[in-house]
């Protein structure tokens, strides 16, 4: 009886020295964005840092491969758990919006399988963020709600613990400010690029024409929408070829570039005609044209930041930890001058190649 | 309020009793709890000292590995600067030997080169003013770069002929990904067409390598490596200068700089250790960084540990004990079950030898001592039973019928010779003597009282025996008041006249006086009868006192003697001394004692 007694406190005490406490690490997914190489990327190393700091493990699943360039991961210790989902587009790079769309709930719920106990997205739409956080609510069978984190969007959907995003309308007012100081305070502008669904776009939009109503010699002749490089290369093409502008706000990567490729045709065809252009991110094409001098000023925004923030407020959240509804991240304002001064390349190239 | 007080109170009053009656006190609780706490308390002497051995050997080797890992990628990246270096010699060979950097020879000297080593991205040859000479792999400058406004080659041109190494930075000359590299640069006069000329040779390596060199660095789960420049105290590399740049990190790169071996500081509220290293050549310095908390596990890791076992052992030492007292305690409980027995009278119980020494000893003692009391006690119950037979038979020997047969049929021949003064003196006497001789029940009576009763007895006898012997009683005044034993005088008066006057010659004469000797009280009866032999005296004492001869007389004599002896001890008794035709005397001697003292000795019965 006694030696059963103690057998069993023997085997208790053994039972409980081999329970580790450290063997429960936090699994956070990272849904990769879309269409934004670099700046996913960035995100990616943030999060990476985070998750390395707080003792916790990142799994990225790519929604579908990022177009432009892509990176072979900087710390291959990390990379174990990526996951890959639809990959049969990946020769023509470009999808309807339906199906990302549905490429980034499918990737959410692939992380989920994976068992993730927290998800960083950069969402699509509203309608994919709806989508996202059902899938999520249903999923929790303990209770445990699986915290969502935004980052760099901005959607009115309920059920999100946290978004990490720069301050877009105040992005647009650097922007437009820039665009002043660039003209003089006096000229002709476009904005190329603008979306009237798309929140982020039209928080920009707002931002650059609450700061131009200071100039009251500046107008902001049109509106072009288009979302891709060549069509905003040809919405700029006809913007120069038709009207007189003296600037052009890009409000979105492609549109930055799709105008840069028209500058660079013109000055290559010694058509004079130099117009100003202030875009926004920072995708290494875009960086050579601000080298070059055809773009004029860049907003950047900081990926890494995101990424780590948007880690540490899940970790807060799984800690039960205080939690920052909205985490405002700075934007920079990069020119042609001063992109290689020390702290703008650290900014601007985050990544040893 | 009152009552809540009260209870409380009461509570604690039955508590206190509780602890205080045999629980606290008992060898059980002593043994169990004595044991328990000296084990542990030894046993959290020894946890703690084990405690402060491991965790502090633990934070020892853990700043050991942290200053050795920090010396390892130091040595590294001097080993891959001192590589770097010895390929710029050689590139700077090949390139501008006889001053011709010109010609096939040297494009495939150098692309031989390139293509053995990815981490160099492009080697550059530019005169002094930035006018670009020769580059591989050739691609055009871009307009854009500014190349006389770059760092490196400012400081090619502030000290010629030394090997500069720049720090981490994005090269922008050529189109194509910008790419993170170290310059190496050198202002180097060169004899080109019997004229001395200074050109720049730059050689821009990958910062790749040297970035994964500290990246893989592991310092714990969070431990990391970062470097910075030893003269401006820039950060020349770290994992997380995103974070520092966005504010959201900072490094205290003062005290790295200063620093030799290994320091301590705080971040975020968060303890770490740094141990620093400088890079010889380069002019760059390492600092490692672990989190204490991280080496800390160790020490919580031996706490609980430690805490774990402390708690089986406090189990395992209550049960330990526990079952030791009970089995130790058990044959005294025992005992005392027994001793209750006793307790309630009952002798008859006997514990097994066994157990401990100690308690097989004295169990042994109490088995020995219970035989002894029942022995005792079986003793009494037989001298008391004895008494009581002895008084009984001498009280039937008083009642002789032959003594009343004779005596009443001497009454009646009296009376029928008309002799009535004798009638009236013999009846008289009887009544007397049975009087006496009941004494409402007492086993005590007066010396006087038993000479009045002998008296009696003698008178009877006289008259019976119509004067054969005469008598005389004399007793000190002091002795009239003494106790005596009752009836012991009338069995050897009976005796002497039965064994010693009736078959003889001459009158009788029996003499009976009472006196002190010592402390002891002394009847003695003289008569002057045939006397007895040796034989026949040792037999009066010796004969069985339960079985009854025929003439019974004998027998009297005998009670008398175990009588006295079972009242008043073996000290006293019955003497005779007897000679054949000269007579016999018996002394009785018995204690003296006092009529009150008697009624104490009664009172305290």
């Amino acid at each position: 009886m006694t030696v059963a007694i103690c057998c069993l406190l023997l085997c208790v005490a053994c039972g409980m020295s081999n329970a580790d406490p450290a063997g429960s690490q936090p699994r956070i997914a990272l849904i990769t964005p879309a269409g934004t190489g670099e700046l996913a990327e960035a995100i990616r190393l943030g999060a990476e840092a985070a998750a390395k700091e707080a003792g916790a493990e990142l799994i990225t699943v790519e929604a579908f491969p990022s177009e432009g360039l892509t990176y072979a991961p900087s710390n291959p210790d990390f990379t174990a758990g990526q996951g890959k989902v639809k990959q049969e587009h990946l020769q023509n790079g470009t999808y309807p919006l339906s199906e990302r769309e549905q490429a980034q709930v499918d990737a959410v719920s692939l992380a989920l399988e994976q068992g993730a106990s927290a998800l960083l997205i950069d969402p699509l739409s509203e309608k994919t963020l709806s989508d996202i956080i059902q899938k999520v609510q249903t999923k929790d069978d303990n209770g445990v709600i699986i915290p969502v984190i935004l980052l760099n969007d901005e959607f009115p959907v309920k059920g999100i613990t946290s978004v990490i995003s720069i301050d877009n309308v105040e992005a647009g007012r650097q922007a437009g400010q820039a665009m002043a100081v660039l003209l003089g305070g006096r000229g002709r502008i476009a904005l190329l690029g603008p979306d009237p669904v798309n929140p982020v776009l039209i928080n920009r939009e707002l931002g650059v024409e609450e700061s131009l109503a200071q100039y009251p010699d500046i107008h902001v002749e049109t509106q072009s929408v288009c979302s891709t490089r060549d069509s905003c290369w040809q919405a700029a093409k006809q913007l120069l070829d038709q009207q007189q502008v003296d600037g052009l706000i890009a409000l979105q990567e492609p549109a930055s570039l799709g105008a840069a490729d028209e500058l660079n045709r013109r000055t290559s065809e010694n058509n004079g005609n130099m117009v100003k252009i202030v875009g926004f991110g920072s995708e290494q094409q875009q960086l050579e044209q601000l080298q070059e001098g055809r773009i004029q000023h860049l907003i950047v925004q900081n990926g890494f930041s995101a990424g780590y923030l948007g880690v540490n407020q899940a970790v807060a959240r799984l800690n039960n930890q205080q939690v920052q509804a909205r985490v405002t991240l700075e934007t920079k304002l990069v020119s042609t001058d001063n992109m290689f001064w020390m702290d703008n390349q650290k900014l601007l190239f985050p990544f040893v190649q | 309020m009152r009552t809540f007080a009260g209870w409380i109170r009461s509570l604690w009053l039955k508590l206190r009793s509780r602890l205080r009656s045999s629980r606290v006190s008992s060898i059980r609780f002593i043994i169990t709890w004595s044991f328990s706490v000296f084990i542990v308390l030894v046993l959290t002497i020894m946890a703690m000292l084990l405690h402060d051995k491991f965790t502090q050997a633990a934070e020892r080797s853990a700043e050991l590995t942290t200053r050795q890992i920090v010396d390892q990628v130091s040595y590294n990246l001097e080993d891959y600067v001192r590589s770097m270096s010895h390929l710029y010699r050689a590139i700077e060979e090949h390139m501008l030997r006889d001053g011709t950097w010109e010609g096939d020879q040297v494009d495939k000297q150098l692309d031989t080169l390139l293509s053995s080593r990815e981490d160099i991205i492009s080697i550059t040859l530019l005169d002094s003013t930035g006018h670009l000479l020769k580059n591989r792999p050739s691609a055009e400058l871009k307009p854009s770069a500014h190349v006389t406004q770059q760092g490196w080659f400012q400081s090619a041109l502030r000290v010629p002929d030394h090997l500069s190494f720049s720090l981490p930075h994005i090269q922008n000359m050529y189109t194509g990904p910008y790419k993170w590299v170290v310059s190496m640069s050198k202002g180097i006069t060169v004899r080109q067409n019997g004229q001395d000329r200074q050109v720049i040779l730059l050689v821009d390596i990958n910062f790749k390598q040297m970035d994964e060199l500290s990246r893989r660095v592991s310092l714990g789960q969070r431990g990391y490596v970062y470097i910075i420049d030893e003269s401006a105290g820039n950060i020349v590399y770290h994992p997380q200068q995103q974070l520092m740049y966005m504010g959201l990190k900072s490094e205290n790169i003062e005290q790295a700089l200063v620093a030799t071996g290994s320091y301590e500081d705080e971040a975020d509220g968060q303890k770490r250790l740094n141990a620093v290293k400088s890079v010889a050549n380069i002019g760059w310095k390492i600092v490692g960084v672990a989190y204490l908390d991280e080496i800390m596990t160790t020490r919580q890791e031996v706490n609980g540990y430690l805490i774990r076992v402390l708690l089986v052992v406090l189990v395992l030492v209550i049960l330990v004990s526990l079952l030791l007292s009970s089995s130790l305690t058990r044959p005294i409980r025992r005992m005392e079950r027994k001793m209750k027995a006793v307790e309630r009278g009952d002798f008859n119980v006997e514990l097994p030898i066994e157990g401990p020494l100690e308690v097989e000893r004295l169990s042994r003692r109490f088995n020995l001592m219970v035989y002894k009391i029942r022995t005792l006690m079986n003793e009494i119950i037989h001298e008391q039973e004895q008494k009581r037979r002895l008084e009984l038979e001498a009280l039937q020997a008083q009642i002789n019928p032959h003594f009343l047969y004779n005596t009443l049929n001497s009454v009646v021949r009296m009376v029928g010779m008309s002799r009535n003064e004798e009638v009236i003196t013999m009846i008289t006497s009887l009544s007397r003597l049975f009087r006496i001789s009941l004494s409402q029940g007492k086993t005590i009576i007066t010396v006087r009282e038993e000479l009045e009763h002998a008296h009696h007895y003698l008178t009877i006898q006289q008259m019976r025996f119509k004067c054969k012997f005469n008598f005389s009683m004399t007793a000190h005044e002091d002795t009239l008041d003494c106790l005596t034993l009752k009836l012991v005088l009338q069995p050897l008066i009976e005796n002497a006249i039965v064994h010693g006057i009736e078959y003889h010659m001459d009158e009788g004469c029996i003499e009976i006086r009472v006196y002190r000797e010592d402390d002891k009280l002394v009847f003695r009866v003289t008569d002057n009868g045939v006397g007895m032999t040796e034989d026949q005296m040792s037999k009066l004492l010796m004969g069985s006192p339960i079985v009854k001869s025929g003439a019974g007389s004998g027998v009297a004599v005998r009670n008398v003697h175990d009588r006295i002896q079972l009242y008043y001890g073996e000290a006293y008794g019955l003497e005779f001394e007897s000679e054949l035709e000269e007579g016999t005397t018996v002394w009785i001697r018995i204690p003296i004692q006092s009529e009150r003292e008697e009624d104490d000795a009664h009172e305290s019965e």
